[in-house]
């Protein structure tokens, strides 16, 4: 027997919004870091617009400029934070680095969210043999250390496809892996909330109304775990910037000839002890204040997208 | 022969397994017992169109869970429920589709039972027009301003988050949830049991101005025999997952028969009277592991003898509306 149902669509309304945005504004810190972070995606997205030279073109690379210090120490106007051991300038280096560094984050964790979310909620709500399966699976995941398992699957393409193949497509290859590589942590935070979700009795109601449970889960349950995970999702951002930076020092991440901030710090850490401090310190620094940033607006928004707390 | 009864339940069971999991399961299969809780045995009840059908009994009684199974939310292990004569509880979520409109639900805890983070106009207008696919915008706004307006909530707060309401106000936009589908018969699961007394009256008043307007029949669980005497049209008194007693509301209060109902009746705190003493029951409920052999009340009964503690009371039609389980009863000890 067939029955005429709708499918309805919900947006937050405009009076949330305006919430939210009242709360946003009032917090001053809130403002500085979500200035500093659009700040910084304005330069990852304009970086060839902004960047004095182009980092990838072997052409204007010359070994007579290696290492030289910042502008402000040797006086060199051309290179305003000096250039690398290749006579790179180090500012195009990090403005690229820095674009190729987030968008590797955030692909990787949106990557792993989405894998995350959506077994957490499968998990948590069907509950019963899938749930044991899919957590023996995310804990069987969870014991190795994810740099190994990157490790061994970045050393298994590499021997697959070949070296020049993997530099051409190293930023997908490394967005694949660091996503597939800790999904469990959002599986399982989202599933946690999934448990005491699915309890509460509007879940029960939702269901005596004859809605759909694919529309319970991701309409009524999901709305509600969503908090705790923008947390996550910040620390993830700056955890999988960190993996792949550690990558790159093993020679698994992003090559050379690209490099993204953490290829910088550990093409830089070779020449730490020699005095030459700038290659590794400023992209350092750089990446400490994004992720510190990052961080920050994580807090905010876990704070200002939950109605209950609201600050007016 | 009988008109069909709107809702008939038959010898309805609920066990619920004590350990779970592939374990449990490969214990099972291999001959070792898994314990069951046992939270209906064998209920047999029939709810007329237009009543006010009240359920007591204490904590554990199986009150809830008679209420999740009638509404399909958890499976009955036994038995068979109909609905105007339909029988509904072998159904599927989609199967079970068009009945969805004509049964609902008022859940005990407003803090719980309204999505926090759904707006009122969100909460509302979900089920309206997902059961009425053909209303426009305007007119699903229109119902939800109405549906408002019938619970005495302005429609201005639509866009309000539960959060931002008084567990009064969240049970009363329960209750427009429960009406938005226009039901005709409504299970109230202790609705009454997280409200302060004077809300309390004015949900209960609410509830029985519906019942007029929409015709409405009511399941109503409760444990405060106030509301009982207040509210229901006939009740049904449980104890440890079966029925002790099913009479009119008056001939319950006047002259209750059953021993577990006369001590339930005895221990009303009154103002007016200090005369009746309650009748103290000795020891505690027994666990529902185990299925109580004879009568389920035998352990705890000042007039059981050896025929309650063996034979199960079978219940017994004793006048038009009184039906009693009670061998004492039967045998005019009482």
């Amino acid at each position: 027997m067939s029955y005429p149902v709708r499918e309805i669509t919900f947006s937050i309304s405009p009076r949330r919004w305006k919430h939210i945005w009242a709360g946003f504004l009032s917090d001053k810190l809130a403002v500085l870091a979500f200035s500093i972070f659009v700040f910084y995606c304005l330069i990852a997205m304009a970086a060839p617009l902004i960047a004095p030279f182009d980092p990838y073109d072997t052409a204007l690379i010359d070994l007579l400029n290696a290492e030289i210090a910042p502008s402000w120490i040797s006086g060199d106007e051309r290179f305003l934070l000096g250039t690398d051991a290749q006579g790179r300038d180090l500012l195009s280096a990090i403005v690229y680095g820095t674009r190729t560094s987030l968008s590797i984050g955030l692909l990787a964790v949106l990557m792993q969210a989405s894998i995350g979310i959506c077994l957490g909620l499968i998990s948590g709500y069907f509950g019963g043999l899938l749930d044991t399966l899919l957590m023996r699976c995310a804990d069987i995941q969870l014991s190795f250390s994810n740099i190994l398992i990157a490790i061994v699957l970045l050393a298994a393409i590499q021997s697959i496809f070949g070296l020049a193949y993997y530099q051409d497509h190293a930023m997908i290859m490394l967005v694949f892996i660091l996503g597939l590589a800790e999904w469990p942590i959002f599986a399982r935070t989202v599933r946690a909330s999934v448990l005491a979700e699915k309890q509460k009795e509007y879940v029960d109601a939702a269901y005596l109304m004859g809605i759909s449970q694919i529309r319970i889960i991701f309409k009524h349950i999901l709305p509600n775990t969503i908090s705790p995970l923008f947390v996550i999702f910040t620390i993830q951002i700056a955890n999988v910037i960190v993996a792949e930076a550690a990558l790159s020092f093993l020679g698994l991440g992003m090559p050379i000839s690209q490099p993204s901030l953490g290829s910088l710090i550990s093409i830089g850490f070779d020449y730490l002890f020699s005095g030459i401090w700038w290659i590794s310190v400023v992209p350092c620094a750089v990446l400490m204040l994004l992720i510190l940033v990052i961080n920050l607006l994580g807090d905010v928004l876990k704070n200002h997208l939950n109605p209950r707390h609201y600050k007016d | 022969m009988k008109p069909t009864p709107f809702i008939q339940i038959c010898d309805l069971e609920k066990s619920f397994p004590l350990k779970r999991g592939l374990f449990a399961h490969l214990y099972q299969q291999q001959g070792y017992k898994n314990p069951h809780v046992h939270a209906l045995n064998g209920i047999n009840l029939s709810i007329e169109k237009g009543e006010a059908l009240c359920v007591v009994g204490e904590t554990g009684c199986g009150k809830s869970t008679l209420a999740r199974v009638l509404m399909g939310l958890i499976a009955p292990s036994k038995g068979q429920i109909y609905y105007q004569g339909q029988r509904i509880d072998n159904l599927t979520h989609n199967e079970r589709m068009p009945f969805r409109k004509s049964m609902q639900m008022i859940f005990q805890n407003p803090y719980t039972s309204l999505n926090p983070r759904m707006t009122i106009f969100q909460t509302l207008s979900e089920p309206v027009s997902f059961h009425n696919a053909k209303l426009t915008k305007e007119q699903v706004d229109d119902k939800v301003a109405e549906l408002m307006l019938s619970v005495d909530l302005n429609p201005d707060l639509s866009d309000a988050y539960p959060h931002e309401f008084s567990g009064g106000q969240r049970q009363r936009i329960s209750i427009a949830r429960a009406l938005s589908v226009d039901p005709d018969f409504i299970v109230a699961d202790e609705p009454l049991a997280s409200l302060d007394v004077s809300v309390q009256a004015q949900v209960l008043n609410l509830m029985k101005d519906k019942q007029q307007q929409h015709n409405l029949t009511y399941l109503f669980i409760t444990h405060d025999l106030t509301v009982v005497k207040h509210f229901a049209n006939r009740v049904v008194v449980m104890y440890l997952g079966q029925v002790c007693e099913i009479a009119d509301a008056n001939t319950l209060f006047t002259q209750a028969k059953h021993p577990y109902t006369q001590a339930l009746i005895s221990a009303i705190p009154r103002l007016d009277n200090n005369a009746i003493t309650p009748i103290k029951l000795a020891g505690e409920v027994p666990t529902p592991l185990h299925k109580p052999t004879g009568c389920a009340f035998q352990a705890r009964c000042h007039y059981a003898n050896d025929r309650c503690r063996n034979e199960v009371p079978i219940p017994m039609q004793i006048d038009v509306s009184t039906l009693i389980a009670c061998h004492a009863v039967e045998e005019e000890r009482l």
